[in-house]
């Protein structure tokens, strides 16, 4: 597999799981969700 | 120097993921910006000089 198709899909999974890794953050340390 | 840049620019990208996550995090835990206060103004101190960093770097790669 293409080195840069490894590249763009880490990139991809790392921005897409930021936003819902918030969430999961918050909810266990009782934040304000 | 193309990997000092490679380098940097690794741990630009490691610091802006962790801030972009970590800051709401802190942002809206109860207690959480004046517990935290420190690690967060620490945090964006070393991404605004890997900022500069990578630039100059680069300047010198490219």
């Amino acid at each position: 597999m293409n080195l840069e198709i490894v590249f763009q899909l880490t990139s991809l999974v790392l921005i897409l799981a930021a936003g819902p890794l918030v969430v999961v953050l918050l909810s266990a340390r009782g934040g304000n969700l | 120097m193309t990997s000092v840049l490679q380098i940097a620019l690794l741990a630009l990208i490691a610091v802006s993921f962790a801030l972009v996550v970590g800051v709401p995090v802190v942002f809206a835990t109860p207690n959480g910006w004046s517990e935290n206060k420190g690690i967060v103004f620490s945090g964006l101190s070393l991404w605004l000089v890997l900022v500069f960093a990578v630039g100059i770097f680069n300047s010198f790669v490219i």
